[in-house]
């Protein structure tokens, strides 16, 4: 039994790139010769094949080129491999201190951190509307809530700080 | 490079080469850009109609690649999960504003001199160019659905994947956008 319509159109693409078994091929082969539907939308679909765009020599140079630097930035920080931790540990490294607390910590120690920062810094404004907090680090694990003046809170967390720099965050953050 | 494939004399498998990137085999990286970079930026053209725009974008894409491969949990292939970084890409830069190079129905019947031309060749050439001009034309999902079938011979569930659309919403969009390409060369060389 021969192919049917639906199924012949579904394997022209392969028809088209010469992709197709022996077999098959005489089979679209046949068909084709006997459809005139089917004929036409194999004329469309081979002749869109005769056309696929060049892609620019130059291009992969250009793309292993910017992964290097990447790759360089990255290595820089250590790690393990591409886009695992490394990346991370820069994007942290690259964030002021207040803004990488993270979440292994005592509730309470996020907690204080924050009490410090609103009591002190006096930054929190109930009454106005235009200070509702943004969400900022969406794409991290741990998001961070963030105002215009640049105390954090929300959902602080304090991972990857040592004892020392916990200590001096909150003595920095002392009014 | 650390390759299985390497090891066993075939080519690597791209999970395998994904694999040993994320162990810091900087080569592994590489070959998947030689194997992947042409079909990137023909999606981002695909796309964006803008050859310069479409490089940019299949680069932004190929760091993003490379930063989120820890995210890259191997349920699809790594092909589809680039393409769909790079269908991104492209539709993030067209929203920041870079437009779409398309041509008008003249401009695409006035590509190369048609069936005039002595050489056969010649004449077949131009009427690829000419279907080509008018895909640029379809809708995107249609276009994209065509160009990956026609283009990179994906299959319909993979098209879906990249286009956002399922598996038979990616076969529907592509017989459409056949039969408009059909319709609308008949109109141009009639």
């Amino acid at each position: 039994m021969g192919m049917t319509c639906e199924r012949v159109r579904e394997r022209l693409p392969e028809w088209a790139a010469g992709a197709l078994g022996v077999e098959v091929r005489d089979e679209v082969a046949s068909h084709l010769e006997v459809c005139a539907t089917c004929a036409e939308e194999a004329r469309t679909v081979r002749l869109l094949a005769g056309a696929r765009p060049a892609v620019p020599g130059e291009l992969e140079v250009r793309l292993r080129a910017a992964l290097d630097r990447e790759w360089a930035a990255t290595a820089a920080v250590g790690g393990s491999g591409v886009g695992s931790d490394r990346a991370d540990r820069r994007d942290r490294a690259a964030r002021p201190r207040w803004a990488r607390i993270p979440g292994g910590l005592p509730a309470w120690v996020a907690a204080a951190a924050v009490l410090a920062a609103v009591v002190g810094r006096g930054v929190l404004r109930p009454g106005a509307q235009d200070d509702s907090p943004v969400l900022a680090y969406a794409e991290e694990d741990a998001p961070a809530l963030l105002w215009d003046e640049g105390v954090v809170a929300g959902a602080p967390v304090l991972e990857g700080l040592t004892d020392e720099e916990l200590a001096q965050l909150l003595e920095e953050m002392e009014p | 490079m650390n390759g299985h494939g390497a090891e066993s004399g075939r080519e690597p498998r791209d999970d395998e080469l994904v694999a040993g990137a994320r162990a810091g085999d900087r080569e592994a990286l590489d070959v998947l850009v030689a194997r992947h970079h042409g079909v990137a930026y023909r999606v981002a053209l695909g796309i964006l109609a803008d050859p310069d725009a479409a490089a940019d974008a299949t680069q932004e894409a190929f760091l993003k690649a490379m930063r989120g491969l820890a995210g890259f949990r191997g349920d699809a292939r790594f092909r589809t999960w680039l393409l769909t970084i790079v269908s991104n890409e492209a539709r993030t830069q067209l929203r920041r504003g870079v437009r779409r190079r398309e041509r008008s129905m003249d401009e695409v019947g006035e590509m190369g001199d048609g069936h005039r031309g002595a050489d056969e060749l010649v004449a077949e050439g131009d009427a690829c160019r000419r279907a080509r001009g008018l895909l640029e034309r379809l809708p995107e999902k249609q276009r994209l659905a065509v160009q990956l079938r026609v283009d990179e011979g994906l299959s319909f569930r993979e098209v879906g994947e990249i286009i956002g659309s399922s598996e038979g919403a990616a076969r529907v969009n592509y017989h459409h956008g056949i039969k408009r390409l059909r319709a609308w060369m008949e109109d141009t060389w009639a």
